[in-house]
């Protein structure tokens, strides 16, 4: 624009110059014809101005950019044209002015004067010149900022190209966002050419446009380019060809969009529905779609297969949908896609035959309505075969549910939140309804069938079930007047799938036989626990804890722990003492595995702490699963029977005791015996010798010896004679007396005349070695006592006497006797006795350590001992070593 | 010149009808009635046979023998038991204790006699 108006200012002033120079008198043709030039120029330059501003009307900035080029070539054009003419014109008057120089020298003169005023109106027309030229350039700067600023601010390439080789390229700067700076400027300068940038493969399109823009003055093309990250951009290009006036092509140019984006979004797009057409081909859902007429305009390939399996016609794009399906669906088809052509979405279900089977199809005809207008009908059918087969089994199973829900003997009723009937099966006629004497009917309240004094209980329960709890109870139902029947009852919630309360469901269940078994079972167990109860002997269950759960009678009284004390306590440590408790939980693990453990014995601690013996087995109990759920334990109370076990082996400690002192006294007794045999022999087998030799020397040297001589070993004879005698009598009597043979004879004994008979006769009979020294002191003359025994025991006692005293000249013989009885004491003076040796000394045969030089039997101590036995006396020994003994004889006086 | 004998014997009539047999007999023969007596009369006394008892007061036969066998003068002579004791109770001591021969009371004067002999001719 502004090029175009700065050249009508510039012709107009040329316009008015001419006129104002002041010709017009004297008509210059060369003067008038660069005016007549200019004049039609610049009508053709409004002119155009006038037709670019329709065109600028009509395609907007892309139409100004145009225009500014063809102005641009026009302008400089006209500026071209006028410039020769102004030049030529300018010659001539030159040369006007060379001739009329001489005219004007002599005028010069009086113009100088008013050349000073003119070049003083000259300066101030310079000045105004020059702010107008100022101003000018002012404006002209801002027209092409602005010109600069649309063009730069258009996302397109606006580009020139000059054909003429007068002219410059030009490529906006928006091909910098496009192409990238350096390009801009390399295209500008030629450095490199558009071709350079194309894709190869593209070239072909861009140089069909370029021909065809020359051919036509007109063209576009879309290709790509290559980008400097290696990839592509596309771009949409338009160009023409601006003519001369002569039709000489001076310019082309053109316009580029970079429609990269576009055609990416194109692509994706496209992507996009080849993949719906994949799924569409594919799918196995059945779609066709239909014009408005009812025409098959698109079907997939399910549809296709579907229809050529049923009807054997194989669908046509342009046929009509009711022709391409079996006859009976003739109709119905049509009738279906008129009501889909009323804007209703149609559903049916088609059954097809194919080869025998019966498949379903859930058929849809879909009207498509765009901008109001139904245009198109879409026909999807699936296949739910399937799911009608499905439906088939549910309802089989329902009606299989049904019979069994008609025919079980339990009673059914389905209520409603308020307790109407909904359903029931027919057990309720057979069990609960025909006590009711009422028929039972859908749609009545419950409450109605129900006795009105029961109704509140009722009504109560059914609450309880509304409030989440499973109401279950035995009744036993009279009504009716028919015998009573024991129902089990039980009253449960009904939700719906979402939760929400839809009612009741009570069921009833006849328990007439359970409970004649559980009767029966009940009498058994009371038998049993009544055996158990009532067995003589301790009987008590634990469970698998070692709780008690059993405790019999016998248990109580035998322990002292009530049933109730001892249930669900721990049997091991409330009854048993510590040290106890670990082998019996042993046992007890070993019967709670199913190891019955018997007759092991194990004291329990009674409530008073007593021990009591049990002899208890264990044998796991098992439940009717044979689960085991504890342990039995059966005892036998033998406290008693240990006790007396205890007794026995008592007692028969004692006898083996007894016994084996009677065995050793018996053992001891045939030592005796044997050592009384020995001594014996030994003892007779000195005076045996005395006699044998004596004998023997009377019979060898009778002839030799004197007859004194024979005499003399013939006394000796008589004499040890007499001392075997003795020693015989000795033996006899401790063998008499061993027997319990000898026995007392009491006879009126003269104690004076006696003791000084046996002093005489110890004396006589020892060889006078000791004078025995006789006291007696009597209340009375005689006493009643067995002589023979006191003889014996008194000449043992003198006897001994006189032998352990030997060189004394005295032995103390002291006889008292009061009213209870005799005292006889015998003192010596002599070796005395070793005290160890004292209480043996009564036993038979038995020699004082220090008397084995001594002869004897051995028998004396033991004779007077067994006398003293007989006449209830006893013996008292007192003796010092070295210094005598004195043996006192006690014997108690009976009175008749 | 006799043989002598000593004969111990406590009993003083058995002592005196041996010492009586073996002087019939042609022995020497010395009586003592206890074995202290018998071995305090060895100490001066040899004879050429020792005739004793064993059970004595104050020193018995078995102890008087192992005096007599401790002694070097003594332990040559030769020693005979003269008892009522069974043999079988002594003879293991009497064995140990070297004696020559085990005369057993009661016996005869010709067994005495036998013994007597037979130990003085060997």
């Amino acid at each position: 624009m502004r090029i175009h108006h700065w050249l009508c200012i510039l012709l107009c002033w040329e316009l008015l110059s001419c006129n104002q120079v002041g010709y017009s008198e004297k008509f210059d043709p060369e003067f008038s014809h660069g005016s007549v030039v200019s004049l039609p120029l610049l009508i053709s330059l409004n002119a155009a101005s006038l037709q670019e501003t329709l065109i600028d009307d009509r395609t907007g900035n892309q139409s100004i950019v145009l225009y500014i080029g063809l102005i641009t070539v026009v302008s400089t054009l006209v500026l071209s044209i006028a410039a020769i003419l102004y030049g030529r014109r300018k010659q001539q008057v030159y040369n006007d002015l060379a001739s009329s120089h001489a005219e004007l020298l002599v005028k010069n003169k009086a113009f100088a004067t008013a050349n000073e005023e003119l070049k003083y109106t000259n300066k101030k027309l310079e000045d105004a010149y020059a702010k107008i030229a100022e101003q000018t350039h002012t404006i002209l700067r801002q027209k092409d900022e602005q010109l600069n600023r649309v063009l730069d601010s258009s996302q397109d390439i606006i580009w020139s190209v000059d054909l003429s080789g007068a002219g410059k390229h030009y490529v906006s700067r928006s091909a910098t966002q496009v192409l990238g700076n350096n390009v801009r400027g390399e295209l500008l300068n030629d450095a490199i050419y558009w071709r350079d940038l194309v894709i190869d493969e593209d070239w072909p399109l861009k140089e069909e446009a370029l021909k065809s823009v020359l051919q036509d003055g007109y063209a576009e093309c879309t290709y790509r380019i290559r980008t400097v990250d290696d990839g592509y951009q596309w771009l949409f290009e338009k160009m023409r060809v601006i003519d001369d006036d002569n039709h000489i092509p001076v310019r082309q140019e053109g316009i580029i969009v970079d429609i990269t984006n576009q055609k990416k979004a194109e692509e994706i797009i496209q992507r996009y529905q080849q993949q719906l057409d994949i799924i569409f081909s594919n799918t196995q859902e059945n779609i066709v779609l239909l014009d408005a007429s009812g025409k098959v305009l698109l079907f997939n390939k399910a549809f296709e297969q579907l229809a050529e399996a049923v009807t054997g016609i194989k669908p046509a794009v342009g046929k009509y949908i009711w022709d391409i399906t079996t006859k009976e669906r003739k109709e119905v088809s049509q009738r279906l896609f008129e009501e889909a052509l009323e804007g209703n979405l149609v559903k049916t279900t088609a059954i097809f035959q194919i080869r025998d089977a019966s498949i379903y199809h859930s058929v849809r005809y879909e009207p498509i309505i765009e901008e109001g207008v139904l245009t198109h009908v879409a026909v999807i059918a699936s296949d739910i075969t399937q799911l009608k087969e499905q439906e088939n089994i549910l309802r089989e199973s329902e009606a299989n549910l049904k019979a069994i829900f008609d025919n079980t003997r339990d009673s059914f009723t389905l209520l409603s939140p308020d307790y109407t009937i909904i359903a029931f099966n027919k057990a309720n006629f057979q069990n609960v309804l025909l006590r009711t004497n009422k028929e039972l009917k859908t749609g009545v309240n419950l409450l109605e069938y129900i006795d009105e004094d029961r109704r509140s209980a009722f009504t109560y329960l059914l609450e309880r079930v509304e409030n989440g709890e499973m109401i279950s109870y035995e009744a036993n139902l009279q009504n009716g007047g028919l015998e009573a029947a024991w129902f089990k009852i039980t009253i449960s919630q009904v939700r719906s799938a979402e939760g929400k309360l839809f009612g009741y469901c009570i069921e009833s269940h006849d328990i007439n036989e359970q409970k004649e078994f559980e009767g029966t079972l009940t009498a058994i167990a009371r038998e049993l626990s009544s055996l158990i109860e009532n067995a003589n002997v301790p009987i008590f269950g634990i469970d698998q804890d070692g709780r008690i759960n059993e405790w019999n009678r016998v248990s109580a009284e035998l322990t002292g722990f009530s049933r109730t004390e001892m249930i669900g306590r721990d049997w091991i440590s409330n009854l048993l003492e510590p040290e106890y408790s670990e082998v019996v939980t042993a046992i007890m693990k070993d019967a709670l595995s199913g190891v019955p453990v018997s007759n092991f014995e194990l004291p329990v601690l009674s409530r008073k702490k007593q021990k009591l013996s049990l002899l208890l087995s264990v044998s796991p109990r098992k439940d009717a699963e044979h689960k085991i759920v504890g342990a039995t334990i059966v005892g036998q109370n033998i406290t008693e029977l240990i006790e007396y076990k205890q007794n026995l082996e008592r007692m028969v400690y004692d006898r083996t005791r007894e016994l084996n002192e009677a065995l050793q006294k018996e053992k001891e007794l045939v030592e005796m015996k044997s050592k009384f045999v020995s001594i014996a022999s030994h003892e007779f087998r000195t005076p045996l010798s005395s006699i044998s030799l004596a004998s023997g020397f009377i019979k060898k040297y009778k002839q030799k010896i004197t007859p004194e001589e024979v005499d003399k070993r013939l006394d000796n004879i008589e004499k040890q004679v007499g001392h075997m005698t003795h020693l015989l009598d000795d033996v006899l009597m401790i063998g008499k007396t061993e027997a319990g043979k000898l026995v007392v004879h009491l006879s009126e004994v003269n104690i004076a005349d006696t003791f000084e008979k046996l002093k005489h006769e110890i004396e006589q009979s020892t060889g006078n070695t000791h004078t025995i020294r006789l006291h007696v002191n009597s209340i009375a003359r005689t006493v009643s006592t067995d002589e023979k025994l006191i003889r014996t025991m008194v000449l043992n006692l003198l006897t001994n006497a006189v032998k352990f005293s030997p060189g004394a000249a005295y032995v103390d013989l002291s006889v008292t006797a009061d009213y209870n009885k005799l005292a006889i004491a015998v003192k010596d003076y002599g070796i005395g006795i070793p005290e160890q040796d004292i209480k043996n000394l009564f036993e038979p045969f038995y020699r004082a350590s220090n008397a084995a030089d001594v002869e004897g039997t051995g028998l004396g101590l033991s004779i007077i001992k067994k006398a003293l036995d007989l006449l209830r006396g006893y013996v008292d020994i007192k003796s010092v070593i070295g210094q005598g003994t004195e043996i006192t004889i006690v014997i108690p006086l009976e009175h008749a | 010149m006799p043989k002598k004998i000593m004969v111990v014997e406590d009993t003083p009539d058995l002592l005196q009808h041996v010492t009586d047999f073996l002087t019939m007999e042609g022995y020497d023969v010395e009586p003592c009635s206890n074995g202290h007596e018998a071995y305090r009369k060895l100490v001066y006394s040899k004879p050429d046979l020792i005739i004793t008892d064993l059970l004595m007061p104050k020193l018995d036969g078995f102890a008087l023998i192992e005096k007599i066998k401790q002694d070097k003068n003594m332990q040559h002579i030769p020693v005979a038991i003269f008892s009522a004791k069974p043999p079988h109770e002594n003879e293991a001591r009497a064995l140990s204790l070297n004696v020559q021969a085990f005369i057993k009371k009661p016996c005869s004067l010709d067994d005495l006699h036998e013994i007597v002999k037979s130990i003085l001719d060997k």
